[in-house]
């Protein structure tokens, strides 16, 4: 039962009440931690042959919370404000929050962008030796989160919960209309609609605001 | 030294010709694959491999009536599915969320191959034959599509060697590291596909709609910045070397307060669609960087218009395009644009390229 848990885990579909339940067996069971980073390292393998991945690995970036992680810390938003500590020493300074969206940062403290490194190339640095494309195959900025830790916020009002989903849905929106025109491209438009299914898994989300925004604003 | 001249210039020859011929091949393969793309029923299991994700799904292709329908339906987790049917685009999401594009896709925006647009897509693309191959148990050729900059992604593909039909399509980057891939798994070619096969079992769900195009514009309306231009909505400063404008559309926004512009742009393979909302309230759209697979996402506000860059290049080049965007002198307002014909135009004649 608890592996089926970890399966879940994995692919992103726990509850947040699983979560919770997961989260303290792991803290409780050695086994079950070990379990799990043996699921992770299956993952891996086979995501990882061929394909670039990011330097700093999530499993090992959650694992390495895990182990962290206070025994008397009832409060997980506690340890993921920690994380997030972690996570600014991999950010470069563009995946700042923007001023004036500040009511995002509880969520953006939550949102583990944490985890995931975020070294992907420079906005805005040119194009000249620039690609660092390890971080080009990457989710949304806010899907870098891992699917099962996004549950465990939020102390964000509704108001900015609502303006973030609309984003995120106008987004996407953009994203299928988009890959709707790839059709007559001469590859097929099955790449780019298999593209958008394979990365609707746990949708809506609110969408990470990120970067800063050079240009001119009249 | 003199005896030696004439064998030289006979291999010279020799492999200027081989090589024109090789270049020959592996253009005619793009071609006969793009044609194949569209018109060949097939029907199959694809892997779609990220550095992160592995999925596997089913896919459907048919053509009735010369129209293209297809079915992309994933097989593990959250069930979701993609359905183009009928002049529509239906997305079916996690928690029963429906989304529908209702419009078709204008022809001519990536216009059939021909031996004079694969020579214009060399001037920044390098063709490779890979020789052959063999996915999903079948035989292939493999072509490789490497770009010559940092502009764009490049691309690997495995056509079947019967129906040309890419079996295997790679995104690769500039230094050959694969960002994507989607593969057959298995694969067959039915002479006909019925109808049913292109409906979902989750259409059950509420619609919402997500864009619906009211006026579109010719490709030759769309302008470029220099004295030449004529006033016009918005104005590209810069655009990365073969990349042209080659549609541009107009239609309300999702939620009918305002008006989006769509304007795609392609260097003839990689394709990336700017949008310019304006609403009456203040714009709250997406700002920054955002990926989904290879896809990467720009956002920017430019006064009240939210200007949002999406396309499968280098994020460089998307934040490039969203920022070279300049307003022009008469950018367009919601009572301006809901009104006139679809008249898509996609003529690559008419393309205008940037700087």
């Amino acid at each position: 039962m608890a592996k089926d848990s970890l399966s879940a885990l994995l692919d992103g579909e726990c509850s947040p009440g699983e979560l919770d339940r997961i989260l303290e067996e792991m803290d409780r069971s050695p086994e079950l931690k070990a379990s799990w980073s043996r699921l992770c390292v299956s993952r891996d393998a086979m995501e990882g042959v061929h394909i670039r991945k990011p330097a700093i690995d999530l499993c090992a970036g959650v694992m390495a919370q895990l182990g962290e992680r206070p025994v008397s810390t009832s409060a997980r938003v506690v340890q993921l404000f920690r994380a997030r500590a972690h996570a600014r020493s991999y950010a470069p300074s563009y995946w700042k929050p923007l001023a004036g969206l500040a009511a995002a940062a509880s969520i953006a403290a939550v949102a583990l962008t944490l985890n995931l490194r975020q070294d992907g190339p420079a906005a805005g640095s040119g194009l000249v030796g620039m690609p660092q494309i390890a971080s080009e195959v990457s989710l949304p900025a806010a899907q870098r989160r891992p699917r099962y830790l996004q549950t465990v916020s939020v102390d964000a009002d509704s108001a900015e919960m609502a303006r973030r989903a609309a984003m995120q849905e106008e987004l996407r929106d953009y994203l299928i209309e988009h890959s709707n025109t790839l059709a007559d491209r001469g590859m097929g438009v099955t790449l780019s609609y298999a593209r958008f299914a394979a990365h609707s898994v746990g949708e809506p989300e609110a969408m990470t605001i990120s970067a800063d925004v050079t240009g001119d604003q009249p | 030294m003199r005896r030696l001249r004439l064998p030289i210039a006979v291999c010279l020859f020799g492999a200027f010709a081989s090589g024109q011929v090789w270049a020959a091949a592996s253009s005619d393969l793009l071609v006969r694959m793009s044609e194949a793309a569209r018109s060949v029923n097939y029907q199959g299991v694809i892997v779609y491999r990220t550095q992160e994700r592995l999925e596997t799904l089913k896919v459907v292709h048919g053509v009735d009536d010369g129209v293209e329908m297809e079915r992309v339906q994933a097989l593990d987790g959250a069930p979701r599915e993609v359905v183009k049917r009928d002049g529509q685009v239906i997305c079916l999401l996690p928690k029963d969320r429906r989304v529908t594009v209702d419009k078709t896709t204008p022809k001519g925006l990536f216009p059939a191959l021909s031996a004079e647009r694969v020579a214009q897509l060399a001037e920044v693309y390098e063709f490779r034959d890979m020789g052959s191959a063999r996915v999903a148990g079948r035989s292939c050729r493999a072509l490789a599509i490497t770009p010559k900059d940092d502009f764009r992604y490049g691309y690997q593909i495995c056509a079947d060697a019967q129906t040309d039909v890419p079996l295997q399509v790679n995104l690769v980057a500039r230094d050959g590291v694969v960002l994507e891939q989607m593969k057959f798994t298995e694969v067959e070619f039915p002479r006909s596909i019925p109808a049913q096969a292109f409906e979902s079992n989750l259409e059950s769900a509420p619609a919402q709609q997500a864009a619906q195009p009211v006026q579109a514009a010719r490709v030759a309306d769309v302008p470029v910045a220099g004295p030449a231009a004529a006033p016009a909505p918005w104005q590209f400063r810069d655009l990365p070397p073969g990349y042209r404008v080659t549609m541009r559309e107009v239609r309300p926004t999702a939620d009918g307060k305002g008006v989006v512009e769509h304007v795609l742009i392609t260097d003839g393979l990689s394709a990336i669609s700017v949008f310019s909302a304006r609403r009456e309230a203040p714009a709250q759209g997406f700002q920054g960087q955002s990926s989904m697979g290879a896809m990467h996402a720009f956002g920017r506000l430019l006064g009240r218009v939210h200007i949002t860059v999406v396309g499968e290049a280098p994020p460089q080049t998307v934040r490039l395009i969203g920022e070279s965007l300049q307003p022009g002198e008469a950018a367009p307002s919601p009572q301006s644009a809901v009104a006139g014909p679809a008249a898509a135009d996609g003529d690559p004649d008419h393309a205008v390229t940037g700087p």
